[in-house]
C-alpha cells in the first residue's frame, strides 16, 4: 500500500552530508542578505556563541539525534512521522511524573522505569497513527499533526493543573534523585548524550547489518516488490513509527531527567521539526544523524543571541530548514547541484595534476 | 433561538477561509497533487495582505497582493513538484517551514513588534439577513465556488483535470498538456490561498499574528479528504469542521471543561472523520509521480 514517492533513500555518503550542511549555511547567507543583514556578521555571532557554550549545544544535540531518528526510521520503513514534535513532548512530561513520584525504587531503577513509561507513550502515540495509517488509510502525516495539536493543549493542561510542581511557572515537580541519568562535572549535558549516540550507532546496525532492517528498509524503498518477496510490509511500516515514536519519547525524556530535571510547559518547542530538517540533511542515516544534529544544534544555540545582537529575528531559522527539506528531498534537483560541485572539484584536481 | 442563530452565523465566518482553502486542496488533487502547503500558502498570503494594506491603507489592494502572493508561492511549490518532480508532502512541508518562519523573521523588519501587527482597515463589513456580519468576501466565495462547480461538472476542462488525476497516462496519450494543465490548476490554488490567507487577516481579525493559520490548511486538506475529493460535499465537510470550532469557542462560556480540552475539538473531529471516511474514493493518481515512459 505504501509507495515509492521520490523519496531520498540512499546510503550514508558523509561529503553528502557535509555538501548539505554548507548548502544549508549558503542558502541562509543569501536570505540574511535579502534582510540586509550581513551573513559574515550574523554567522560570525552565531558560531561564537554556539562554540563558546559547546555543552550546552551537545545537551541539545542529545535531542535533536532523537528527533531525527523518529523522522529517519520511520522514512526508511515508507512513513511520513510528523508527530515527533507531540511525541517528544509526552515523552518528556511522562519521564518528569514518573521521574517526580516517590515510588520507593532504588536509584537507577526508577530512572529506568522512568524511560520506559516515556517509551511506552511514545510507542502508543506513534502506534495509533500507524494503525490508522495502516487499517484505515488514514494519511500518517495528517494524523501526526493533528496530534501534535491535540497533545500540545492536553500536555499544558496536564502541566498547569494536576501535575504542577511549582506556583510561579507552569512546570512539574523536580525529578527525585534516583530518577535523575548522571551528569559530568561542569558541563551541561549527561549520560544522555552516550546514550543518543549508542542508539544512532544500534539503528544503523539495526538497518544496515540484521536481516529485520533490511526487510524494514525494502518495505519503504520498494513495497510491490517486497511484497513479492514475502515481506509483510504494512508490519515494517508499523514498527518503522513504533521505533520512531519510541526514540522521539526518549528523547524527551533525556533531556528531562538528564538535563533539566523538571518539565515546563514551552520547553520543547520546534525540536520535533528540526528533527525533519535533520533526518533529511543526514539522508536519513543515522550516523549521520549525529553529525547534522550537532550541526542544528549549533545554529539554534548560536541563534539565542542573534536578535539581541544583530536584530534579525532567531526564526530565520526555520526559513533555511524549508529551503533545506524542500532542496534536499528533490533529487534530480539538489543531485545536480552536487555532481556539478563534484565535477569542477575533480576538474581542480586533474589540473592541479596536468600543473604538477 | 437567537444563540443557534448567532452560532450559526460565526461558523459560516470561520467556515470561509477554511472553504477557501479547501477548494483550493480540492481541485490540486484533481491533478494528483497532495497539497499540504495551504497552511504556508494562507499564512505568506495572510501577511503580505496585511503588510500591503498597511502601506497603502487599501484592503483591496492588500487582497490583491495576497493572491499574487499566493499565485507565486504555488508556481514555486509546481516548480518543484512538477517540473522536478518532488515528494508532494515533503516539498509542502518545506514550504510550510519558509512561510512560517519568513514571516516571523520579516514582521519584526515590517512592523516592528514581534507577535502581533498594527489593526489595519478591513475589507467592508455587510450584515446580511440570516447570515449575520460577514466580510464581501462571502459573496466571492460563492461566485468561486460557483465557477468550480461549473468547471469541473459542466465542461471538458473539468473531465480532463480529472483524467490526470485518475489516470495521467491515459490523460497524456489524449495529447492533454499534462504539464501546463497542472500549472493552471497551481495558479487557482494560488488564488484560492490567497483570498483564505486575506479573508482571515483583513476579512476578519484585521491584523497579522505569528502563525495565525493555526493549522487550518491542514484542516481543509482533512475536510477534502473526508468529503471524498467531492467539489460540493467539500462546502459541508468543511461547514461541520467550522461548527464545532465556533461550538468549542462557545463552550468556553457556559462549561466547567477546561478550554484546553474544548480547543482540542476541531482535531479530534477531524480525526474521527478522517478514519469514517473512505479515502478509497482518492483520485487514483493522487501523490503518486508521473515520468512519461520513453520507450
Amino acid at each position: 500500500m505504501k509507495r515509492d514517492l521520490g523519496l531520498h533513500l540512499k546510503a550514508f555518503n558523509l561529503g553528502k552530508t557535509l555538501f548539505s550542511i554548507g548548502f544549508a549555511l549558503f542558502l541562509g547567507a543569501i536570505f540574511l542578505l535579502f534582510l540586509k543583514a550581513s551573513p559574515s556578521q550574523v554567522y560570525g555571532v552565531m558560531f561564537d556563541k554556539a562554540f563558546k557554550s559547546f555543552d550546552l549545544v551537545l545537551r541539545r544535540a542529545m535531542v535533536l539525534m532523537m528527533a531525527g531518528l523518529a523522522v529517519a526510521i520511520p522514512m526508511k520503513s515508507g512513513m511520513f512521522n510528523m508527530g515527533g514534535e507531540g511525541q517528544i513532548i509526552a515523552g518528556g512530561l511522562t519521564a518528569a511524573i514518573v521521574g517526580g513520584m516517590d515510588l520507593g525504587l532504588p536509584g537507577g531503577i526508577h530512572m529506568l522505569f522512568a524511560l520506559l513509561c516515556a517509551m511506552l507513550v511514545g510507542m502508543l502515540l506513534a502506534g495509533f497513527s500507524a494503525l490508522l495509517s495502516l487499517k484505515r488509510n488514514v494519511s500518517e502525516v495528517i494524523s501526526t499533526i493533528m496530534m501534535n495539536n491535540i497533545l500540545a493543549y492536553i500536555v499544558t493542561w496536564l502541566v498547569m493543573n494536576p501535575f504542577r510542581g511549582s506556583e510561579f511557572s507552569p512546570q512539574t515537580k523536580k525529578v527525585l534523585e534516583t530518577a535523575r541519568i548522571k551528569g559530568f562535572p561542569e558541563v551541561e549535558f549527561s549520560w544522555g548524550l552516550i546514550f543518543a549516540v549508542v542508539l544512532c550507532m544500534l539503528t544503523w546496525f539495526f538497518l544496515e547489518k540484521t536481516p529485520k532492517g533490511l526487510e524494514l528498509k525494502a518495505a519503504g524503498l520498494n513495497p510491490v516488490a517486497s511484497r513479492y518477496q514475502g515481506i509483510n510490509t504494512a508490519r515494517m511500516g508499523r514498527w518503522g513509527m513504533l521505533l520512531g515514536g519510541i526514540a522521539a519519547s526518549l528523547g524527551g525524556a533525556f533531556e528531562v531527567l538528564g538535563g533539566a530535571y523538571v518539565y515546563t510547559d514551552d520547553s520543547f518547542l520546534q525540536y520535533g521539526f528540526d528533527g525533519i530538517a535533520i533526518a533529511f540533511m543526514a539522508s536519513n542515516n543515522p550516523i549521520g544523524i549525529i553529525i547534522t544534529s550537532i550541526f542544528m544544534a549549533m545554529i539554534r544555540i548560536g541563534s539565542l543571541v542573534v536578535s539581541r545582537k544583530t536584530g534579525v529575528s532567531t526564526s530565520f531559522v526555520s526559513v533555511f530548514q524549508g529551503l533545506i527539506i524542500t532542496l534536499l528531498v528533490v533529487p534530480s534537483f539538489s543531485d545536480s547541484i552536487f555532481t556539478f560541485f563534484k565535477r569542477i572539484f575533480s576538474r581542480k584536481q586533474k589540473m592541479g595534476e596536468v600543473l604538477a | 433561538m437567537t444563540g443557534f442563530l448567532s452560532m450559526f452565523q460565526s461558523s459560516v465566518r470561520i467556515m470561509l477561509p477554511l472553504l477557501f482553502a479547501a477548494m483550493g486542496v480540492m481541485l490540486s488533487a484533481r491533478v494528483g497533487f497532495i497539497n499540504m502547503s495551504m497552511e504556508g500558502g494562507m499564512l505568506g498570503s495572510a501577511f503580505v495582505a496585511v503588510a500591503i494594506d498597511m502601506v497603502t491603507g487599501s484592503a483591496w489592494i492588500g487582497q490583491l497582493g495576497a493572491i499574487l502572493f499566493g499565485i507565486v508561492y504555488f508556481m514555486c511549490l509546481g516548480f518543484f513538484v512538477i517540473r522536478y518532480k518532488g515528494n508532494h508532502v515533503v516539498c509542502s512541508l518545506g514550504f510550510n517551514f519558509i512561510a512560517s518562519g519568513a514571516t516571523i523573521v520579516l514582521m519584526s523588519a515590517v512592523f516592528g513588534g514581534t507577535g502581533y501587527s498594527p489593526y489595519v482597515s478591513k475589507l467592508p463589513q455587510l450584515n446580511l439577513p440570516l447570515f449575520g456580519l460577514q466580510s464581501i468576501n462571502f459573496f466571492a466565495a460563492i461566485a468561486i465556488i460557483a465557477v468550480i462547480l461549473w468547471l469541473m461538472k459542466k465542461t471538458v476542462f473539468g473531465l480532463q483535470i480529472n483524467a490526470i488525476g485518475e489516470n495521467t497516462a491515459a490523460a497524456d496519450s489524449l495529447g492533454i498538456p499534462i504539464d501546463r494543465y497542472k500549472f493552471f490548476i497551481m495558479i487557482m490554488t494560488g488564488v484560492l490561498a490567497g483570498m483564505g490567507g486575506s479573508e482571515l487577516a483583513l476579512g476578519q481579525m484585521g491584523f497579522f499574528a505569528k502563525n495565525m493559520t493555526s493549522s487550518t490548511g491542514f484542516l481543509a486538506y482533512s475536510a477534502v479528504v473526508f468529503a471524498g475529493f467531492k467539489p460540493s460535499l467539500t462546502i459541508l465537510t468543511t461547514f461541520v469542521l467550522a461548527f464545532f470550532d465556533a461550538f468549542q469557542m462557545r463552550a468556553q462560556t457556559f462549561t466547567s471543561i477546561p478550554s484546553e480540552f474544548l480547543l482540542t475539538l476541531p482535531y479530534v473531529i477531524t480525526i474521527i472523520a478522517l478514519v469514517l471516511s473512505n479515502s478509497k474514493k482518492k483520485p487514483a493518481m493522487l501523490g503518486k509521480i508521473y515520468i512519461r515512459d520513453q520507450g
